[in-house]
């Protein structure tokens, strides 16, 4: 008996091992002209005016382009359009297209694709707008066949900022089931719960932007031992990994940890006691050691931040906010005496349980904040009503959470502005408004970039939340696979890619 | 004939109620299903695009009426998240699943049925106590540690099978048997452990059976008893063993196929329920309720088969 079961495994391993059609052995299939990655969740949707998701986009972004792009430090730089004017009322943008660009599909690139995406975004053509983004736009000229005027009913220095979103084919209704767009690689399929595939496109009008590698095979892959098991075995040449499995994987892979601009904060409730007395925030946020947040909860890998903004967004990063509030329980103690809580106080960290860095967060804030008398009670709950309460209704004390990274700094910062349907802190500052409202109209660069430095300070001075950190995105590649470029958005550049033997 | 009538009667009132109450459970669960589907970045205009699309608007009643209206037309719905109907998006998953279930249930059989025999009929302890031990041990590891213990060995050491994705059948069949075996053997060591079990008291109780006696004292060898007499007496629990574990495959291993990137059933559930994707949450559990009451059936047939003395009545 034993020895046919002996014989009856050997002969299936045998069978199963034993090199079947072309001979491939998964150690030895990788074609240098091949890069096979990850995506950690399902796309939402291929449309580029439909989804939403940030995971999405990272792919979607090498297939679809838009009138300006972005570059590693978050500038815009031309796009499809090669220049563009804004009028001194910032109510008309003039954009110069480029020339010799065709879609995937095969058709030329001119004003009328331009004219046909905007009249879908602004519900110029259709009667109803895709996004608030858009729905401003009053008029989409096109005097000729690479120029087009877009005008607005009120001036929005963000708008520049909006138009990198995809510009398709006029006439063209198909993009959720076969994206076209301009990118440097074509989609060629994408098998639900498998893979998204993407060949190079060898008509890119760009040769410092085209891709080098032929085919990219976008795995969606949601669990992280399986991720780190298929990189080991050479199954997957570049992937997200968290920050423990970094450190395995260390050595036999380049390991880049960059930024991600996301902000990760310890929300406070600014309307309600004792989170209305500054003293109190203040305290908190000398009571919080947000070092031990990054190596716990976040194994080190993420980068501390002062105040809403990410280090990533370069020229608007307001750098005098960093260490505004060193760790110091000694002064928070002070200041919570000052503010008449001498005795502490109690109060609830409402966390949403699926995402257990910010619980763990939660759970080191309730630790250092016993350290000065203050006694944290956490309550997971579920996401769908985090939403509900937290984020629409803004019905809570205090809250872990990340805010995903935007862009343009004005994107980022209204989320306080005091009459902002979703400022769930309810912070109220009639200055902070003010400025704001100032720069989203003001159209030369500089003093739009001083004034929002001005609001960063004064949320940090404020102290309206305890800021942490924005967690790192961690990326193993194969040590020969080059090229990979970090961004202040999550995109996944691939036609920066390459394999050092091809080009030596 | 009443058999079927009366099966086919209780399948409806439990695909009912089934619906029904996953119904009832996204009609109480908190939050906005728009806010939840878009997440916190959502743009005012999406919001109500979607809530629109998703009959938000309509009473909870109406929109149960007009789901169970389309089901009598085969019309399950179309996926938020997919954006394709849902069932030919459980269709796709079935192909993946129907087959690592077959995978599995094959080895299950092959691994469990023989070790189990032999465990039954060598009561000697050089043989018996190392097979316990290790039946007891792929019992009590869980299957998801089996299958990273696996793939450590067969793709990272050995670098023999692939341990991502799945390769259809079209594409031949040895690549795509490759693509599942780690898979279902994960699965298979753990169900044909619980086999093995079922297999070992079963046959030990026909052997102490007055017939075994009998065939004995008549001068028939160890083996013909065994396999002409004893193995098929002891099959009904086997049988019943077996359906229990099938039904709970096809019902989607949602941790082997995460582990494994699978795009079956149990990818969708997670994907579905992560995205609240409640037209395609309704049609996977009236898929599984589906699953589990044909599972039952076909056992039942089974059994009239091995043993005519059990009628379907």
């Amino acid at each position: 008996m034993k020895k046919v079961l002996i014989f009856l495994f050997t002969v299936l391993l045998a069978v199963s091992c034993s090199k079947s059609d072309g001979g491939e052995s998964p150690s030895s299939y990788v074609q240098p002209s091949l890069v096979r990655l990850t995506m950690p969740s399902e796309p939402d949707s291929l449309d580029p005016y439909i989804s939403t998701a940030s995971d999405t986009e990272a792919v979607m972004h090498n297939v679809y382009e838009g009138l300006v792009l972005f570059n590693e430090d978050g500038e815009i730089v031309p796009g499809l359009a090669e220049s563009w004017q804004i009028s001194d009322d910032g109510l008309e943008y003039t954009f110069h297209l480029r020339e010799g660009v065709t879609f995937h599909n095969g058709k030329h690139f001119c004003s009328e694709d331009v004219a046909y995406s905007y009249g879908l975004l602004s519900g110029l053509t259709t009667g109803s707008s895709l996004s608030s983004r858009f729905s401003t736009i009053t008029e989409i000229d096109t005097p000729d066949d690479y120029t087009v005027i877009i005008r607005l009913a009120s001036a929005n220095a963000a708008f520049l900022e909006a138009t990198r979103i995809a510009i398709i084919p006029s006439g063209y209704r198909e993009c959720a089931t076969s994206p076209v767009g301009t990118g440097p690689y074509k989609f060629i399929e994408y098998v639900p719960g498998q893979r998204i595939v993407l060949e190079r496109n060898d008509l890119y009008y760009d040769s410092s932007r085209a891709g080098r590698i032929e085919r990219a095979e976008v795995y969606i892959m949601t669990d992280e031992s399986a991720i780190v098991t298929a990189l080991q075995s050479g199954q997957l040449d570049m992937a997200q990994v968290t920050g423990m499995d970094a450190e395995i994987l260390e050595g036999k892979f380049t390991i880049h940890s960059n930024p991600q601009n996301m902000v990760c904060l310890f929300a406070l409730n600014n309307a309600v006691p004792p989170f209305n007395d500054i003293r109190v925030r203040q305290a908190m946020n000398y009571a919080v050691n947000k070092e031990n947040i990054i190596n716990g909860a976040f194994d080190g890998y993420a980068t501390r931040l002062d105040s809403n903004f990410s280090p990533v967004m370069g020229l608007y990063y307001n750098s005098d906010v960093e260490n505004y509030y060193p760790y110091d329980p000694v002064k928070a103690k002070e200041l919570l005496a000052e503010a008449g809580y001498e005795r502490g106080f109690s109060f609830t960290i409402t966390v949403p349980a699926n995402y257990q860095q910010h619980v763990n967060t939660a759970q080191i804030i309730a630790e250092d904040l016993k350290a000065v008398g203050i006694d944290a009670r956490l309550q997971l709950v579920e996401w769908g009503a985090w939403l509900e309460d937290v984020y629409t209704n803004g019905n809570y004390e205090t809250t872990v959470v990340g805010l995903t990274g935007k862009l343009d700094p004005y994107e980022i910062l209204v989320r306080f502005v005091s009459d902002y349907s979703r400022n769930f802190f309810h912070y109220d500052n009639s200055e902070f408004d003010r400025l704001i409202k100032e720069a989203m109209v003001e159209s030369d660069e500089s003093e739009r970039i001083r004034l929002y430095k001005d609001c960063q300070m004064i949320l940090t001075e404020d102290a309206v939340c305890v800021w942490t950190c924005d967690p790192n995105l961690v990326i193993a590649t194969r040590k020969d696979l080059k090229g990979y470029k970090a961004y202040p958005l999550t995109f996944t550049d691939i036609s920066s890619l390459y394999y050092e033997e091809e080009t030596s | 004939m009443r058999y079927y009538l009366r099966k086919l009667i209780g399948l409806l009132i439990t695909l009912i109620l089934v619906s029904l109450l996953t119904f009832l459970v996204f009609q109480v669960l908190p939050g906005d299903p728009a806010l939840i589907i878009l997440g916190p970045d959502a743009d005012a205009y999406q919001l109500e695009a979607l809530r629109a699309s998703l009959n938000l608007d309509m009473s909870p009643l109406m929109r149960y009426l007009s789901w169970v209206r389309g089901l009598f037309s085969g019309d399950l719905g179309t996926s938020i998240r997919y954006g394709q109907s849902v069932s030919s998006l459980i269709g796709e998953g079935l192909k993946v699943t129907s087959l690592l279930a077959l995978y599995s249930m094959i080895l299950t059989v092959l691994i469990g049925i023989p070790v189990g025999l032999f465990l039954a009929s060598h009561s000697r302890k050089k043989y018996s106590i190392p097979l316990s031990v290790l039946s007891q041990i792929s019992l009590s590891v869980p299957s998801f540690c089996m299958g990273i213990f696996l793939i450590s060995i067969f793709s990272v050491r050995l670098g023999l099978l692939p341990s991502v994705g799945y390769t259809p059948l079209s594409e031949g069949f040895f690549k795509s048997f490759k693509s599942l075996l780690l898979p279902s053997l994960s699965v298979a060591i753990g169900s044909s452990a619980i086999l093995i079990r079922y297999v070992r008291v079963s046959v030990l109780k026909e052997n102490g059976r007055d017939y075994v006696r009998t065939a004995r004292s008549k001068g028939l060898t160890r083996f013909r008893i065994m396999y002409a007499h004893v193995l098929k007496n002891s099959l009904i629990p086997v049988i019943t063993i077996l359906g229990i574990l099938t039904a709970d495959i096809l019902g989607g291993s949602i941790i082997i196929e995460n582990i494994f990137t699978l795009p079956g059933i149990g990818r969708l559930i997670t994907v579905s329920i992560s995205s609240r994707d409640l037209p395609l949450i309704q049609g996977l559990v009236l898929y599984l309720a589906l699953i589990v009451v044909i599972c039952n059936f076909v056992v039942d047939l089974i059994y009239s088969l091995v043993d005519p003395r059990i009628r379907l009545r």
